[in-house]
């Protein structure tokens, strides 16, 4: 097996087991976890600048506090104010919006098991898909972290600009898709004009081989 | 305008989603009706085209009217398909009978034949475009630049699957029979 193929096999494993949770899940806890991991990210991604400051005011709240807030000597307080590092810095505001958004994602996913009750959640196709996306953004919040564990000098982390990357993810996964398609193209066409009818109608026959009951036919 | 092939691949993916929202009982009978359409142009072409060029340089008054008949042979094919594929969807169509398999594997099914169909349609289109020069270029403004991907992907277009049409009838005739059976 090729290093290629390998991925691939992982990759279709990945999607069908978050298509399988997606399912045993339902539809309606999934569309709240996709939704607030989706606005979360636009929200981060608009207005993170104004998340990173709230962040640092609290922060030189905290030191104001510290350095004696109103109840101490207001001068020496308002010097700490004044002289205190912002929390977060400009390195560390990619790393900081992500896990805020990690947080939410976890959260909404977590919670919605308990908040949706399971008989409001139906099981279908559009839980399927939705379990599928979701798992894009599992695969976003933690495989640049996870990929630390496995690579030797540990150099992968969350400072090394691997922020949320959605986009690049969804691309390389259709990518891996369609280079799979493609290889499985290249195999049933080698077999020619033959192979590619009875390919076609072996889909057609076994699609059709699983319509249940209808033995009058109407128009 | 961007890359040529996006405008039929969105046209793949709606196609996909109208098969995923019809279920693919009622696809197969679409799939049916496309099949028989590629298979009918593509068995007529040469007879189709004889007739269409004459009509074509009678009507510029030319013999060499080339883009003109590009332009007509590229509408025509590409309306009669459009007609036909629209008479697979709307109103009273072919469909087969029976309870599809419940979710998830229903739904599954439905994305792939959905997807089959999206890709039949999708493709012929493009493929009537393709090979009359992307005449469409003479109506509105388009790039018909092809990129890596674009190139790679005409070379699989439904029309030009199957060096012999005749092989269209294969799935086509099974489904009339699965059908017929019931």
């Amino acid at each position: 097996m090729t290093a290629q193929a390998s991925v691939l096999v992982s990759f279709v494993i990945y999607v069908v087991f978050f298509g399988w949770l997606g399912w045993q899940r339902g539809m309606r806890r999934e569309i709240v976890v996709f939704l607030i991991a989706l606005i979360a990210w636009l929200l981060l991604q608009q207005e993170g600048d104004t998340v990173v400051r709230i962040a640092n005011l609290g922060g030189a709240a905290l030191a104001f506090a510290q350095g004696g807030g109103f109840s101490g000597d207001s001068t020496d307080a308002l010097a700490t104010l004044g002289s205190a590092t912002p929390l977060i810095n400009e390195e560390g505001q990619q790393p900081f919006l992500f896990v805020i958004w990690v947080a939410l994602f976890v959260g909404a996913y977590a919670l919605s098991n308990v908040m949706v009750e399971d008989k409001k959640s139906p099981r279908n196709g559009w839980a399927i898909l939705l379990g599928i996306l979701n798992g894009f953004f599992f695969a976003v919040a933690f495989g640049p972290s996870l990929l630390t564990l496995f690579t030797e000098d540990g150099q992968t982390t969350l400072t090394s600009g691997q922020g949320i990357e959605l986009l690049p993810l969804l691309r390389s996964g259709l990518e891996l898709v369609g280079s799979g398609i493609s290889s499985l193209w290249a195999l049933i066409s080698s077999a020619g004009n033959l192979g590619l009818v009875v390919m076609l109608t072996l889909l057609l026959v076994l699609a059709a081989g699983t319509i249940k009951g209808g033995a009058k036919p109407k128009s | 305008m961007g890359p040529v092939e996006l405008i039929f691949l969105s046209i793949g993916v709606m196609i996909t989603l109208i098969g995923l929202a019809r279920g693919y009982v009622k696809e197969l009978g679409s799939t049916l009706i496309i099949l028989v359409a590629i298979f009918i142009l593509t068995f007529f072409r040469e007879q189709i085209t004889s007739v269409l060029t004459s009509l074509g340089n009678a009507l510029s008054g030319s013999d060499t009217a080339t883009a003109t008949n590009e332009l007509l042979l590229s509408s025509v094919y590409s309306i009669v398909f459009a007609v036909i594929v629209f008479g697979a969807y709307a109103g009273r169509t072919l469909s087969f009978t029976g309870a599809p398999t419940p979710p998830p594997g229903g739904t599954l099914i439905s994305i792939g034949i959905g997807m089959l169909n999206g890709y039949l349609i999708a493709g012929t289109l493009w493929y009537y475009q393709h090979t009359y020069n992307y005449p469409i270029g003479q109506l509105v403004t388009f790039n018909n630049q092809l990129t890596e991907t674009a190139q790679t992907l005409v070379e699989y277009l439904p029309p030009s699957l199957f060096e012999n049409p005749v092989y269209w009838i294969v799935p086509v005739a099974v489904l009339l029979i699965i059908r017929v059976r019931g």
